[in-house]
């Protein structure tokens, strides 16, 4: 009863401590929708909870990081959050009261569900989480030359996609 | 990593915005553990049922198997074993019975005429005369000797007489009273 009272407090620990980290990972490798952000890192918490007695100690935000970004590489397959692809993303929002980064980020988070999912979730973990390669291929379960492939052709279209909001150098 | 690139990795930072775990966030996560944890077990108490039945099927099923494995009988003799015949008498009881004394007729036929038949040549018992006769006299005499050529018994392929001697001795016994 006291191991089990103490497994309970150290992933509490864990999951108040990362929560925005990782429901901001979730939310960018699912292309913004907050709803279906928040499923995805609640199924990845729970499958923590049932392993946490054994990577406790050793790396549980990996473990997150990988189940995260293979169920959102998944998501294609299952479309139970209907995603709808569109040609053109869609215009800025009306300038008001909503500041710059907040239109920033809206039109990152176009862009990025513009993507098929493996390269969204592969241009996520090789930029945001600034992750090699090789733990890129890790986390998808995929080789390396694949992973590499997934991320170099998701930039080029996110460059076409954001070409107006970040200016070429030169 | 080219300045896009640098870009891209900003935006992607500046743009997360605090999320605190909320009491809620907390209550619906110990429902999901619990739903997971009633499925876990449900799971498992289905393998559990599906390996009992698979076991109980296979412990029917064994003994039919084991006693289809054991051996039917005894491993057939060679036919040159001196106890062939009585061991199956009964599945041939119209085909050993014709054969085996065909093949025996055929087998012993030639060495009985060779050497136990009676001699083409004979000799009289008292030794007073040996007559050699012709094959074809001999043939003749042999198939029908005559029915009381004499009182000794001879044997039956011997005539030692010619046929003028065998009618006057046949007469003469016959005249005999004593």
């Amino acid at each position: 009863m006291r191991m089990e009272q103490a497994r309970a407090d150290g992933f509490d620990g864990f999951v108040a401590a990362r929560w925005s980290a990782l429901f901001h990972l979730a939310r960018l490798l699912v292309g913004g929708d907050r709803h279906r952000a928040e499923d995805l890192l609640q199924e990845a918490l729970v499958k923590l909870w049932f392993v946490w007695p054994k990577i406790a100690d050793e790396a549980p935000e990996a473990y997150v990081r990988t189940v995260l970004a293979r169920a959102a590489a998944r998501s294609a397959r299952r479309r139970w959050w209907g995603e709808n692809p569109v040609a053109q993303v869609p215009e800025r929002p009306e300038d008001g009261d909503v500041s710059a980064s907040v239109v920033e980020r809206s039109r990152l988070e176009a862009a990025l569900a513009q993507l098929p999912p493996r390269q969204r979730a592969a241009v996520v973990l090789r930029y945001y989480q600034d992750l090699p390669e090789k733990q890129v291929a890790e986390a998808l379960g995929c080789p390396v030359g694949t992973a590499r492939s997934h991320a170099s052709r998701g930039v080029a279209r996110l460059r076409r996609l954001l070409a107006d909001v970040i200016e070429p150098v030169g | 990593m080219d300045h896009f690139e640098r870009e891209l990795a900003r935006m992607m930072r500046d743009s997360q915005e605090h999320a605190p775990f909320e009491s809620q966030h907390q209550v619906r996560l110990r429902d999901g553990v619990r739903a997971r944890r009633r499925a876990r077990a449900a799971r498992r108490a289905v393998g559990s049922v599906l390996a009992v039945a698979g076991l109980g099927i296979g412990l029917f099923l064994l003994p039919r198997d084991h006693g289809r494995d054991q051996p039917q009988g005894p491993v057939p003799r060679p036919m040159t074993s001196p106890s062939y015949p009585y061991t199956t008498p009964s599945p041939t009881p119209d085909v050993s019975p014709s054969e085996t004394p065909s093949s025996t007729a055929t087998n012993t036929a030639g060495p009985d005429e060779e050497t136990s038949g009676p001699p083409p040549s004979a000799t009289s018992t008292d030794g007073s005369a040996t007559v050699t006769p012709d094959p074809t006299t001999t043939t003749t005499k042999a198939v029908t000797p005559p029915p009381s050529a004499t009182n000794r018994p001879s044997p039956p392929v011997s005539p030692t007489t010619t046929p003028s001697t065998v009618e006057s001795s046949a007469l003469e016994g016959s005249a005999d009273p004593g």
